[in-house]
Formats: structure tokens, sequence, C-alpha cells
């Protein structure tokens, strides 16, 4: 399991674009690494990959709005991330459905294989890739959408402090001010955030694993709560709030990472 | 009223959140008049099933052939009602705790602010599924259980804003006056600490009517009333034939969510003058 993460971290790592400064690189580096290890957790391998992704192309929308503020681009995001923002998760999820599975045909709509063939090697995760799309799609969305109006709201407010303006005296190209700068800082908050809402991946994937019929942790809980198997919702519990905790204890590390200032002791 | 005014020129300067406020208004009128001009019980069998928007009834039938219009305006009342009456009940109870966490300090603050953690370790959702499947779905359940998920991020809120305050010059005066403890807390440091929780409770509305609209769509909504999220769950099993009776409360759902952001946006303009600025 850490092998994969660190695997998929390397990964990331390579194929983001250069014009991502090294530390910030290696930090959604992390980041995404720790994604990979709480979703195995979670038990969702095909969700894993679609997640990192949308880790790492979100970051770099969230930076550019805030740089553009009140320009075009800035409205179209923030609108964009707002009205995703707005939506209830599984009616998303089910409008999805109607899109990609009803309209176009092109996806399933439900479960986690085909149940007519049953593959095997690498087929099979194919099958089951293919399956996880739209729930990570649609639970990877409604997360862009936070982070997205989180980071805006945190690039502001560093682009507002002196020493971006001292920056700009030196003559440090806009760009560079923005990500190795700007962008450092406003992840703190950012950071925080995403180490409280991991915990409550659980709490969204209830909606969106009825929604289609993905048989996850989510689910688990929904059904042990209707059988009122007691046992196993309190086993549930404290396996989320071990990974709230967890979660937390790696955001603080982060914190580290992103600004030399704080030192663990 | 002079305040007033002053606060409407502030508030009025952010366009999108007069916008929001209009909606706000409509969706608020259409769910207190609708039932007058448009006296169709919900739960009532009125014609055909899967009748499509725009023939027989303004927005079609759903699949039992309940007349869905009705099902919106009935659900805007249910909607609002528990999110509003959900994120009130969490501000005062949160308000309560923050103050007196973060007026008193040390053992009380710990012990209320270890309190609020817990709540915020158990994934609210969750948390509010499993409240409301004890104490069997009913409105009254199932507002409690928003407001129980709610109040943490409030307190938290309130606490840090009394810290900030509780050293200040005028609280020290207020002290050396003689003033006792409950009046320093309530008539001088509350109304300084009030305008962003003010804010932050305005946009728990909107998350409790998204958490509302998720219970009913489980299923564990009132079954007495209509509400948004039921109907969704409802038109789900139909999806792959009628996606309308699906998407239309989506969208209502959506429209209320923005336009309670908007204000909620326009009402920190107006609140914290200092940020607007940013």
């Amino acid at each position: 399991m850490v092998l994969a993460a660190i695997g998929i971290a390397a990964a990331v790592a390579l194929l983001l674009p250069t014009s991502v400064a090294p530390p910030t690189r290696l930090l959604i580096a992390l980041a995404s690494a720790q994604v990979g290890q709480n979703e195995e957790l979670f038990g969702r391998a095909g969700e894993t990959r679609g997640r990192t992704e949308l880790a790492t192309r979100r970051k770099g929308k969230r930076t550019r709005t805030a740089k553009n503020r009140g320009r075009l681009v800035d409205s179209l995001i923030s609108v964009g991330a707002l009205v995703i923002y707005a939506m209830p998760v599984f009616w998303l999820g089910l409008m999805l459905i109607v899109f990609f599975s009803i309209t176009l045909g092109a996806l399933p709509s439900g479960g986690m294989t085909d149940v007519r063939a049953a593959p095997a090697g690498l087929a099979y995760v194919a099958d089951v890739v293919r399956h996880a799309l739209l729930p990570v799609l649609t639970m990877g969305l409604f997360y862009v959408a936070i982070y997205t109006r989180l980071m805006r709201a945190s690039m502001l407010e560093v682009y507002a402090l002196d020493f971006i303006t001292t920056a700009r005296a030196k003559g440090v190209p806009e760009r560079r001010i923005a990500w190795s700068h700007a962008a450092r800082n406003a992840l703190l908050p950012v950071v925080t955030l995403a180490g409280l809402q991991f915990g409550h991946l659980l709490g969204g994937s209830v909606l969106v694993e009825t929604v289609f019929g993905w048989p996850g942790l989510g689910r688990l809980v929904f059904d042990s709560l209707l059988q009122r198997d007691l046992n196993l919702l309190l086993g549930l519990l404290f396996v989320s709030s071990a990974v709230v905790v967890l979660a937390n204890l790696a955001a603080d590390l982060t914190y580290g990472l992103l600004d030399p200032r704080i030192v663990h002791r | 009223m002079r305040s007033f005014v002053e606060f409407w020129r502030r508030y009025r300067q952010n366009r999108a959140a007069v916008g929001g406020m209009i909606v706000l208004v409509l969706i608020a009128l259409l769910a207190i008049l609708g039932p007058f001009f448009y006296p169709v019980d919900p739960f009532d069998m009125v014609g055909q099933p899967f009748s499509p928007p725009l023939r027989e009834y303004p927005l079609g039938t759903d699949v039992s052939g309940r007349d869905i219009l009705a099902g919106i305006i009935r659900g805007a009342s249910v909607s609002l009602l528990i999110g509003i009456v959900a994120s009130l009940v969490a501000t005062v109870v949160g308000v309560v705790i923050g103050a007196v966490a973060g007026y008193y300090g040390g053992l009380v603050d710990d012990l209320l602010m270890r309190t609020a953690e817990f709540f915020l370790t158990i994934p609210s959702f969750i948390l509010a599924v499993v409240l409301v499947a004890i104490f069997s779905p009913y409105v009254l359940s199932i507002t409690a259980a928003i407001a129980v998920v709610s109040w943490p991020a409030v307190a938290r809120l309130t606490r840090g804003e009394f810290i900030a305050q509780r050293e200040r010059e005028y609280v020290q005066a207020a002290r050396a006056l003689g003033m006792p403890q409950w009046e320093i807390i309530l008539i001088q440091i509350l109304p300084n600490a009030l305008p962003p929780v003010i804010v932050v409770s305005t946009l728990t509305v909107a998350t409790a009517i998204l958490t509302e609209s998720g219970l009913s769509f489980l299923g564990l909504g009132d079954p007495n009333l209509v509400s948004w999220g039921y109907m969704i769950g409802v038109a789900r099993t139909a999806l792959r034939v009628a996606w309308w009776m699906a998407a239309i409360p989506g969208v209502m759902i959506v429209i209320t969510v923005i336009a309670i952001n908007l204000a909620g946006e326009g009402l920190n303009d107006a609140l914290n003058p200092k940020l607007r600025t940013r």
C-alpha cells in the first residue's frame, strides 16, 4: 500500500508541469500520496487514480483564478465552482448518469463490475475503472468546488500582504510570485480543510454509493444502520474517526513542508 | 434605523448578493403563497403518471401521477423551514458554547472544545443519518439532527472571536468598572463577535438544506411531507424514462443554495467593511 502510494507520488511529481516550483510539486505529490493511502483504507483502489488526477489538476485551476481576479477566467471559474458547490452531490450523480449512461450510453450507470462478464486480470481492472469513473467524477467535482472557493479566497488574502509587494519590487517574475510566493502560503488553510474533510469523505460517499450502487464503506454504514447492526456501525465510525485523526496529523506535518518557520518538535 | 440604512447601502454594492436576496424572497413567496394559488395536494394522484412538463400539468406528474409543481411548492416551505430553524438552533447553541469557552478559557474551554471536536471527527452526514434513524424521521428530529451536526463550526468561530476580543481595552474597562461577567459577555463582547457568526449561520442554512435533501433522498424524510430530496429519490427509479422528474427538484435546490450563498457573501461584505476591498 505504501509502495503504491510512493509510486503514485513519483508519477505525479514527474507529470506536473515545470511551471510549478519544486517544493510545491513535492507537496502536491505528497498530498496525492495521502489521497492514495486513505482511499485504499476505504478499499476503493479504483477511485484512487481518478482522485489523484483531480487533485493535481484542481490546484492549478484554483491558483489561476485568484491571479486573474475580476477577469473573465475568474468569473467563469468562480461561478462554476459556486454552481457545483450548490448541487446536492446525489443529484449531480444522477444528472451525470442521465448524460453519460442514458443519453450517450458511454459508461455504466451502477455497480462495481459488469455482472454479465467476469473478466480477470487487467480486463478486470479496466472494468472496475470504467465503473468507478462516474462516482469518482461526482465526488471529485464536489471537492474541486470547495477547494477552488477556499483557495481563491486564500490567494486573494495572501496577495494583499507586504511580501508580495516586496517580491514585485525586487522584480520577481509574476508567474513565480503567483506559484512559489503566493500559492505556497495560501495553501495552508486548504491543507487544514483537507485534513478535516478526509474523514467526511465517508459521509458524502453514503449518497454517491447509493446513487451508483457501489458496494463501498459508505453504503455499508447505511445498510448496517438499517439492519441495526450496531457493532458494524461502531466499527465503521471508529475507522472513520481514526482516518480523521491521521489526516489531521498529515495536515500538521504538511504545514512544516509548506512553511519552514513551522517547526515540529 | 440609521444603521440599517447604512447596512443596506453597503449590501447593495454587491450586485450578486442583491440578486440572491431577490431570488430568496421569490422562493419564500412561493412557499408561503403557493399553496393558496395552486391548491393541489402533492400526495394526490391527479392524473396519468409520467406526464412530461407543459402538457396537462405545468411540471408534469411523477411515477404515481402526483403533480410535480404541487410538490415543488410544498417542498419549498419544508426545505426553507428546516434549513432556517436548524441553522438558528445551531447558531444559538454554538454561540453560547463558543462564547463561554472563549471567554473563560482554561478547563471550561478544553472541555467544551473537546466535545465540539468529538462531533467534528464523525462525518456530519453520517451522524445526521444515525440520529434521524434512531429518533424516527419526522420534521422535529430531522431539524434537531441537522442542528446537532452544525453547531460545532459556529462554536469554534465564536470562540475564536471571543479569544481575540477578551483582552481588549474596552473589556478591561468594563471589568474595572465592576460589570458582571454575563453582562460583559452579552452586552460588550457579543455584538463585536457577531458579524462573522451571522455570515456563517447564513451559509449553514444552505448546508442544512443540502443535508435535508440528502436525508430525504435516502428515505429518511418526514413521511407526511413532500420535500425536494424525497422527490429526487422517487424519480430516481424512473431516471431512464423521465429524467426531468429528478432534474426539476434538483434545480430548485441548486437555485436556493446559490441564492443563500450569494446573500451570505453580501452580508459578509456589508458586515465586515474592512475586508471588502479584497
